[in-house]
């Protein structure tokens, strides 16, 4: 079962959510970038194009393919909604139907110069829901003493 | 180890070298053993378009444009079951090992070993080229090749004047088509259909990035080599025309040239050259290339090199060795750690001048001189290390091979060295 709820496939596919793919080179620093075009396979495999060969996040993402590391991708919608998906590379593809798809989605919205070198596909591992509102409820529950106690919701009257 | 004991296993060597990716050490490995195709997926490929039946006197054959494992990276040639009898006597293998099956399970391609699944693995479509004909009759399969994905591959002319001169290249098996093609040169309507076979080509979406050129070795001319410049920079032209600008990646694989031979296939368009040392030792060099120690000689095939990476700069020229031919027995190094030692000492040399250096996994066949020597392909292990070395030296000297890569060509060593950029390459 795919580790993607329908909320999450919907911002992923929404071309105005801000995706950025994080990976890491070979000294473990970190290489955070903006991409766009996502897809959710049946498989539940997120399938994104790398617009350029020599690129680090194309190196980076090759490395977490061969060996065995993890990378993140993050959706941003609109209103605050956020989810980080970390999960693996699986298979870079440059000669299939899928890759021809977003080859001729690269040509349609950039016009007949524009290149990609091809498809990522990154199984999810993980899913965390990083909206702030999400997040802080969570903390305030399980580690209620992060908080400090001077918020107007905890001040009740004096009584007299 | 001698060049005669299988040594250790994918595994064994996978975990003995963690820095060599398995996915090439599996590609190697696959060119080494060599991979059977089941019937049951020769079926699935065929419905799925993946086959291209070739016939040819009364022969079928299949093309398939490739086999890739999950990074791209092509594995080694795929046999049917209607070619097993002959595989069997027509290579040398090492000793013991067997060859890995291509299977389907659950409906997708895998590899396997023995009964047990390694990888699961991607057919490349077949060009759509392939089963048209140019307007007098030829088929374009027989102009232009994909060889691999990403690279349209052309055959200048199918000769060699090695062969004929019975000073062949010890390691290889072109003989057939190197003794049989013509060597009178291209025609007008030759050229045509390289014409209307490259238009026909890149009609396909997302395809290809580079061409390919190569041909035998042909030293006739007042300059050595002119006859065989010539007759590349007709076939650039003939590209030129379909793409209309001389700004298509040309790349020739080819004989040593002189400079002023490599400045005019510059000027007609290409962008890449590979002259071939081979062999690095010099003794080795002269019996091992005996058609190249006496055309121009093992001295000139360096200068050959180094005079192109003036042309066409550093990163643009790259040599070649056959990993495993200075083992042939009795006159080769004895041990895999002499034979590195003297492969790696002249890929160092050649980066010390801008040469890249790639290497092929020797295949000893049958209508090769090795063959009837009874040399052995070399092991494993010894290729893991040769894979690392000359990644190592590419990223010492920071020279990339782009065009020369895994969707490029194939190599392994080449193929692992797209990790690194643009962090140790320029």
């Amino acid at each position: 079962m795919s580790l993607l709820t329908a909320q999450i496939i919907a911002l992923l596919e929404d071309p105005e959510a801000v995706k950025v793919v994080a990976t890491t080179d070979e000294q473990g620093r970190p290489h955070v970038v903006r991409r766009e075009g996502f897809t959710v396979l049946d498989d539940g495999s997120l399938a994104y194009a790398e617009g350029l060969e020599s690129s680090q996040t194309k190196s980076n993402l090759l490395r977490a393919l061969w060996y065995d590391r993890y990378v993140a991708v993050t959706v941003f919608g609109k209103e605050g909604a956020a989810f980080q998906i970390k999960g693996k590379p699986v298979r870079f593809d440059f000669t299939s139907p899928l890759y021809k798809r977003f080859y001729q989605a690269a040509r349609e919205s950039y016009g007949k110069d524009s290149d990609i070198t091809g498809v990522w596909l990154i199984a999810p591992e993980e899913v965390r829901n990083e909206a702030f509102e999400v997040r802080k409820a969570e903390e305030e529950r399980t580690h209620p003493y992060f908080r400090h106690l001077d918020r107007e919701s905890l001040k009740r009257p004096l009584s007299t | 180890m001698g060049q005669n004991q299988v040594g250790p296993g994918l595994d064994e060597v996978a975990e003995k070298y963690p820095e060599v990716p398995k996915l090439i050490l599996l590609k190697i490995d696959t060119g080494l053993r060599g991979v059977t195709v089941t019937s049951r997926a020769e079926a699935l490929a065929k419905a799925e378009n993946y086959l291209f039946e070739n016939s040819r006197g009364g022969k079928t054959t299949y093309l398939v444009d490739g086999v890739l494992l999950r990074d791209g990276t092509s594995i080694g040639k795929l046999h049917f079951q209607h070619e097993l009898q002959s595989l069997a006597a027509d290579h040398i293998r090492s000793d013991g090992s067997h060859p890995y099956t291509l299977d389907t399970l659950d409906g997708q391609f895998w590899l396997l070993d023995k009964d047990r699944p390694v990888e699961q693995v991607f057919f490349s479509p077949i060009p759509e080229f392939y089963d048209k004909k140019t307007s007098r009759g030829t088929a374009m399969v027989d102009v232009a090749k994909s060889g691999p994905a990403s690279c349209l591959s052309i055959i200048v002319f199918g000769y060699c004047h090695f062969w004929r001169d019975k000073r062949a290249c010890k390691y290889c098996d072109l003989v057939g088509n190197f003794i049989s093609g013509r060597d009178d040169g291209h025609t007008e309507e030759s050229l045509q259909d390289i014409y209307e076979t490259v238009a026909e080509a890149l009609k396909e979406e997302g395809r290809w990035q580079i061409f390919r050129l190569t041909a035998g070795s042909d030293p006739r001319g007042n300059l050595s080599y002119d006859v065989e410049t010539e007759e590349y920079i007709k076939v650039l032209g003939a590209i030129e025309r379909a793409v209309g600008s001389k700004d298509f990646n040309g790349r020739l694989v080819g004989s040593a040239l002189h400079k002023s031979q490599w400045q005019q296939l510059k000027d007609a368009g290409t962008v890449a050259v590979e002259p071939h040392i081979e062999v690095w030792d010099k003794d080795l060099f002269d019996n091992i290339c005996p058609g190249k120690a006496k055309y121009g000689g093992r001295g000139f095939w360096l200068q050959s090199a180094i005079d192109a990476v003036e042309v066409y700069g550093r990163g643009n020229v790259c040599s070649q060795i056959v990993g495993g031919a200075e083992l042939a027995q009795p006159y080769g190094f004895k041990t895999i750690d002499a034979a590195l030692e003297s492969s790696l000492e002249g890929v160092e040399y050649l980066a010390q001048r801008g040469v890249t250096t790639s290497f092929n996994v020797l295949q000893v066949s049958k209508s090769s001189v090795f063959f009837r020597e009874g040399q052995k392909p070399a092991s494993l292990e010894y290729y893991a290390r040769l894979t690392k070395g000359l990644r190592d030296i590419r990223r010492k000297y920071r020279i990339p091979v782009g065009f020369n890569d895994y969707r490029r060509c194939g190599h392994p060593d080449t193929s692992f060295s797209r990790i690194d950029f643009p962090e140790a390459v320029a």
